[in-house]
């Protein structure tokens, strides 16, 4: 009989998902200095969590998220996931939803959810299988002969974030995915989504320009700063996922939309040094 | 949709009996000379010795023949060379301006440098009309693997596309359907350059008898292959239609 043997206290120790450490990101500009996008940003993200990151337009936070997918490679500092460094993209680890429409428009739905898996030489059968479980978890097994020309652009969206699922990635990168689309389209399908992102259990981090889809989607938000981007602050959202709309007027979603509004609202010195309820790091 | 395709058909034929109409009246009671206009029943018959004679076909035929060999060369020449322009920022930087430039250059002014190197036989004329349908290729193809999607290439070297399968399975096929119009505009550059070189200098070939018909004074003869030559360009357009039309549906909005 074997005996259990004792667990020792390093070993219970787990690896955070995600973790970025001092990454900066310097573009070089013709015929200009060069441009700092990303100014020594630190997050450390556990498995499940959804991360939603704010910030105003040009803050680096679309940059960082391409330095997450391997897109980019930072000019200072690490991307490690599961321990690993990112040295290039591997959409097992972490798969994009960009915010464009990127389907390639000559290929069926079916194909397009299959792409990532046709790129690393997967048999068809199995492509199709993997596809079509991705497809019917966004409701799309209907469409899966049709081609984007003839989705609505919320349908597409659903059909890139299907494309993503497919790859059964331990992250999820989705870069404002549903910026394109209208209000409408845009508070519905985040409802069915969150409920479906929530289902697959991803690690997800999400950049947004909404301050609604940022406290409705995250466990976690965090605000940057405008450039070089920064981050100023950030907020745990305890409210259980998936929420349903009445969390949208519960205080806890009114109290941090106004932080929020406050923190980001474009003023001539728009960095606070130090803002109330700081829960990690200002810089 | 059906009614729609009968009145494009009706306005087509009525163009014709307007256009016949308008010549009946020049050539009877007009009075324009017959050597400008000839009678509608002198045409149709030269029209009919034309294409029941030997000639005509050993001319088309030998036409066809040029066009087709121009056409390949400058095809496969083309898309090449647009392709390898395409592939480095700072090729297409060098060499776009160079394709365009090609493009509208009147060819035509090299002509007789053609026929001094290559002869009066057949490869001049080649030669010619696969230079300057090659441009048109090599310009379009540059755009387009230039200018394919840069969401369509980020997307796919976020899903772990190698270069070659990123080159195989966005840029080939996102660049096709403006590669296809390249195509379509060189075909038919091969087409009108083949014709106007056998005109220009030449010893065989529909445009050397249009302008043998035309230089003896033979009015309705040449009238008649002009009708010839204007059928051979509907068949070769819609041969073209046939095979390069494109997937216009699938570009969104």
């Amino acid at each position: 009989m074997i005996g259990i043997r004792p667990v020792l206290p390093w070993e219970t120790e787990t690896v955070p998902t995600l973790e970025i450490a001092n990454v900066s990101v310097v573009y070089d500009v013709d015929d200009g200095p060069a441009l700092t996008a990303v100014d020594d940003v630190s997050i450390t993200v556990d498995t499940d969590q959804f991360i939603t990151v704010i910030g105003p337009s040009g803050c680096g936070k679309s940059t960082l998220l391409h330095c997450m997918g391997g897109l980019f490679r930072p000019t200072a500092g690490e991307i490690r996931i599961d321990g690993k460094v990112m040295s290039g993209p591997d959409p097992t680890k972490a798969a994009f939803v960009f915010q464009e429409y990127s389907l390639l428009p000559w290929k069926t739905v079916l194909d397009n959810a299959a792409i990532g898996l046709q790129f690393a030489h997967v048999s068809r059968s199995e492509r199709t299988a993997r596809a079509d479980e991705a497809l019917s978890r966004v409701g799309l097994s209907d469409f899966m002969n049709s081609y984007p020309y003839q989705l609505s652009g919320g349908m597409q969206q659903r059909v890139a974030v299907a494309r993503a699922l497919t790859m059964d990635p331990e992250i999820l990168l989705m870069d404002e995915p549903f910026g394109a689309l209208d209000e409408q389209t845009r508070r519905a399908l985040g409802f069915e989504m969150t409920a479906a992102l929530t289902e697959s259990r991803k690690t997800v981090i999400m950049v947004t320009h909404s301050l609604d889809e940022a406290i409705f989607w995250g466990d976690r938000v965090i605000v940057m700063s405008g450039r070089p981007g920064h981050i100023l602050q950030e907020f745990q959202i305890k409210t259980p996922r998936p929420r349903s709309v009445d969390f949208l007027a519960t205080d806890e979603f009114v109290e941090l939309r106004s932080k929020l509004l406050a923190l980001l609202a474009p003023t001539p010195s728009a960095e606070p040094e130090s803002a109330p309820d700081s829960t990690i790091q200002v810089r | 949709m059906r009614q729609g395709q009968l009145a494009v058909y009706a306005l087509r034929i009525g163009a014709v009996v307007v256009i016949l109409g308008a010549w009946l009246i020049a050539s009877g009671p007009g009075h324009v000379s017959p050597l400008l206009v000839p009678s509608l029943p002198s045409v149709a018959s030269a029209f009919w010795q034309t294409i029941t004679g030997g000639e005509l076909w050993m001319a088309a035929l030998y036409t066809v023949y040029e066009i087709a060999v121009a056409a390949v060369i400058s095809s496969i020449l083309g898309v090449l060379v647009g392709f390898w322009v395409a592939r480095r920022s700072a090729r297409v930087k060098i060499f776009e301006p160079m394709l365009a430039w090609g493009y509208i250059t009147p060819f035509v002014l090299f002509y007789p440098l053609f026929i001094l190197v290559l002869g009066i036989d057949f490869s001049s004329k080649i030669a010619f009309a696969a230079t300057g349908a090659f441009f048109p290729v090599a310009y379009m193809s540059a755009r387009a693997f230039s200018n394919v999607n840069r969401i369509y290439l980020t997307m796919a070297r976020a899903f772990g596309a190698t270069p070659r399968q990123s080159d195989w399975t966005i840029k080939i096929r996102a660049s096709l359907p403006m590669v296809r119009s390249g195509l379509r505009i060189g075909m038919a550059t091969c087409l009108i350059f083949v014709i106007l070189a056998e005109m220009l200098g030449s010893a065989r070939g529909l445009g050397f008898l249009l302008a043998k018909e035309s230089q003896t004074l033979a009015v309705p003869e040449a009238y008649a292959l002009t009708v010839v030559i204007l059928i051979l360009a509907a068949i070769f357009q819609s041969a073209l239609n046939r095979t390069m039309g494109g997937d216009a549906q699938m570009v969104r909005r």
